[in-house]
């Protein structure tokens, strides 16, 4: 199945879809949901999900599997996981290269956001064994996530591009690029956006992110925000991309200030249009 | 204001991954602060980030509450429940369930001694929707068996008004003169998907509980049976078919 453009689908959204309230869809959309939201025994949500998944393609992004951390994600979690694929049959499912859990004593705190880690060749180890050991769990292909960077934390052996390349060719997994991502970095880090783009391993790459950004109030930062439509440097940088990997599902993200789903679509055929010439071809 | 960095805290730990992680944790729990201003805003942003996105979790399960004590009170409410008790599980949508012992350890919250108990009806309504379904075959009712309580099925015995207040909350309801001054039994089910709140007699307690340790329904006393039907009706039974 080749998949085009898609949306992220949050939760104000889910039940007008599974209700069908929602006409002219256009033809080859997908939707990705974050795969914890549904992570639970049953309900409402669940089976409205289950209904898009009937209808659509569907691709579970994960935000919870800590894949660079040294707690290792519990057993209990991937097998909630796996769950989910069999209940919804995901055409994608991926998670991000970043730690979360911060052990507190006896307990732990699961960070709702996605931390840094320097990128040694022990951190390497460390997430090819973590991304095998969710691949084993899930039985499927994983796509790993470029992270947002606001500082550079140093002490790296590998620049992001060859991490994520040899962790590929290490586990088999794909990756998923999000380009906003690499927009905030090379401007939080003042690094060349384009030469980042350049060095991805295009071969890996299983999927492409777009999403909006905003000025940090305190500083000249960027935030990795979803919350704003997508920037035409980001736009720019998705087509850069796809120049080298041909079409690749390419999935537009709003998390925060959501907008009316019609307009989310509008903004998804700007992705689609990008596509339009690399299938033709 | 931000404390003073301890000693060390900029000597980042590099090639042990653990090391980097303890090391950061302590920057991240605000333990110590680094040098570098560049580092010291991209921790607050990441700590930002997990603030917002546990306190969001809170506000959208805990909408009553919420309700009732406004924007700013319940910003302080989340922020500090957060401190105390931060996620332990990735799944935010099943985040809160100790918000009533945050908010009963709240002085300021002592003139109204209900908030912790609309806490738990709340969470229990979280647990609700996300219960198991119930099975898809009915149930065949035998006096000398029990009448299993669907999944979604919770209950609250409070002793105060809490499914008037809930009630009161609910967009578009009415404002009442005056709440019932007496405790209320807070019965929260899923008939077809829809999570719903109903006050039971204070007296239904005993079915619930023999129920709960599935009595069969010939050992039920009178009472209780005569209960049955309209607690049935409430959707917080499997569905059932009787033969006797």
């Amino acid at each position: 199945m080749r998949l085009g453009a898609g949306i992220g689908l949050r939760l104000p959204h889910l039940a007008e879809l599974a209700a069908g309230a929602v006409p002219d869809l256009p033809p080859g959309l997908w939707f990705e949901v974050h795969a914890e939201n549904f992570m639970v025994a049953g309900g409402p949500r669940l089976a409205a999900l289950r209904d898009v998944a009937a209808r659509w393609p569907l691709s579970l992004h994960g935000v919870g599997l800590a894949l660079a951390g040294t707690q290792r994600t519990p057993r209990a979690h991937l097998q909630r996981l796996r769950r989910l694929c069999d209940l919804v049959g995901p055409v994608l499912v991926s998670d991000h290269l970043a730690w979360q859990r911060v052990v507190l004593g006896a307990s732990h705190w699961h960070v709702p956001d996605f931390l840094p880690f320097p990128r040694t060749r022990t951190a390497l180890a460390l997430v090819i064994s973590n991304v095998t050991r969710a691949q084993d769990a899930i039985g499927r292909r994983l796509l790993v996530e470029n992270p947002s960077h606001y500082a550079d934390i140093g002490g790296h052996d590998l620049p992001e591009a060859e991490f994520l390349a040899e962790l590929a060719q290490a586990t088999g997994c794909g990756l998923l690029i999000d380009i906003n991502n690499i927009h905030v970095s090379a401007h939080n880090l003042g690094l060349d956006a384009e030469a980042l783009i350049d060095a991805l391993p295009a071969e890996a790459v299983g999927e492409i992110h777009v999403a909006g950004h905003r000025a940090d109030s305190g500083s000249t930062l960027l935030i990795d925000s979803h919350d704003a439509p997508v920037s035409a440097a980001v736009w720019a940088l998705a087509a850069r991309l796809l120049a080298r990997t041909g079409p690749r599902p390419l999935l537009l993200e709003r998390d925060a200030e959501l907008p009316p789903l019609a307009e989310l679509l509008a903004e998804a055929q700007l992705a689609a249009r990008l596509l339009e010439p690399l299938h033709a071809g | 204001m931000l404390a003073e960095a301890p000693r060390g805290a900029n000597r980042m730990p590099v090639r042990s991954p653990a090391r980097f992680e303890a090391w950061y944790a302590r920057l991240l729990l605000g333990e110590a602060v680094p040098a570098a201003p560049a580092l010291r805003r991209a921790i607050a942003i990441h700590a930002n980030n997990a603030m917002v996105a546990a306190c969001d979790a809170l506000a959208s399960n805990f909408p009553v509450v919420r309700a009732m004590l406004g924007e700013d009170a319940f910003a302080g409410l989340a922020l500090r429940h957060v401190m105390a008790h931060p996620p332990v599980d990735p799944r935010l949508c099943l985040y809160g369930s100790r918000l009533a012992l945050t908010l009963a350890q709240v002085a300021e919250l002592t003139p109204w001694p209900w908030l912790p108990d609309m806490a738990r009806l709340e969470w229990c309504m979280v647990e609700a929707l996300f219960a198991a379904d119930p099975p898809a075959r009915l149930r065949r009712l035998t006096l000398g068996r029990s009448w299993p309580l669907a999944p979604a099925t919770r209950w609250l015995v409070s002793e105060w008004p809490v499914v008037s207040l809930w009630q009161a909350h609910q967009p578009g309801a009415d404002w009442p003169e005056d709440f019932p001054r007496r405790a209320e039994l807070a019965l929260v089910t899923r008939p077809h998907g829809q999570v719903m709140v109903t006050a039971l007699p204070a007296d239904a307690l005993t079915l619930l509980e023999a129920l709960r340790q599935r009595t069969p329904l010939a050992r039920l006393g009178p009472e209780s049976l005569a209960q049955l039907p309209a607690l049935a009706a409430t959707g917080a039974l499997v569905p059932a078919i009787g033969d006797e």
